[in-house]
């Protein structure tokens, strides 16, 4: 099971190596920043998911239940529902603007990762790392039980009675 | 839109921080509409995480029929004109 450092507050660190160093700063590393930038977003909402359970790190059954939970967020859906959740109403600002950097960081990881002829700004990033840092700060200072709810809505699809034939 | 946009950067701003302001609509890969933003801003006056967040809230919560679509916004500073070069 994971130490009690979050994979999410990793891929920021990371992001920001890459941009702190001169010798690092390429194309390549802004685009790869970009994308540690969304990727820390998505496992923050993952480990979100998982974080009512606790840890029972002997125990087999529960270490894949547990990782079954953690796997089943969906980017195309988690963004939808995010912009949903940033839009409702129902969400604190903590939450309702972590929603919209989530939405903001996964469209730019998919040019970061895939649009060849995308340019990538070093201050665009810069300030994309400040907002990713803060709003991860804030998600985890959030209400935990607020932030289990919005995780479940983002990263859970939702059961319907014909899925499960009533 | 644009424009629209930029009175709305250039309110929280102010008029003398914010330089242009450009927009697209797109589809992205999961088939949602996205408007891309950018927002070139002078860079002797910097941004705070609060002003770039003031700025996203304001083009989020914004109404019309456009913004229906995900913003996704870019504040560059006007100094990162140049492209990085490639490894």
């Amino acid at each position: 099971m994971r130490s009690p450092l979050r994979l999410s507050d990793e891929f920021v660190r990371v992001a920001q190596a890459r941009l702190d160093d001169k010798n690092l700063v390429s194309e390549a590393n802004l685009r790869r920043a970009t994308s540690d930038l969304y990727y820390a977003a998505f496992h923050a909402i993952c480990e979100a998911l998982v974080e009512p359970l606790g840890l029972h790190p002997d125990n087999a059954a529960f270490k894949e239940m547990y990782v079954n939970i953690y796997r089943q967020t969906e980017h195309g859906y988690a963004e939808r529902r995010c912009n949903s959740a940033a839009k409702s109403g129902d969400y604190s600002p903590e939450i309702a603007r972590f929603s919209k950097l989530f939405v903001t960081l996964k469209n730019k990881r998919e040019n970061a990762d895939y649009h060849p002829l995308e340019q990538f700004k070093l201050s665009v990033i810069r300030n994309d790392c400040a907002m990713t840092k803060t709003r991860l700060n804030s998600f985890w200072a959030s209400n935990s039980e607020e932030r289990a709810a919005f995780a479940c809505y983002v990263g859970l699809r939702a059961i319907t009675r014909k899925d499960v034939g009533q | 839109m644009s424009e629209k946009l930029y009175e709305i950067a250039s309110n929280i701003l102010g008029n003398h921080r914010v330089l242009s302001v450009e927009s697209k609509l797109e589809e992205n890969r999961d088939g949602n509409k996205v408007i891309l933003v950018k927002i070139i801003y002078t860079e002797k006056d910097g941004l705070t995480v609060d002003e770039m967040d003031r700025v996203l809230d304001a083009i989020w919560s914004d109404e019309n029929a456009e913004t229906t679509a995900f913003p996704v916004i870019d504040f560059q500073a006007d100094s990162d004109e140049e492209p990085v070069a490639a490894e």
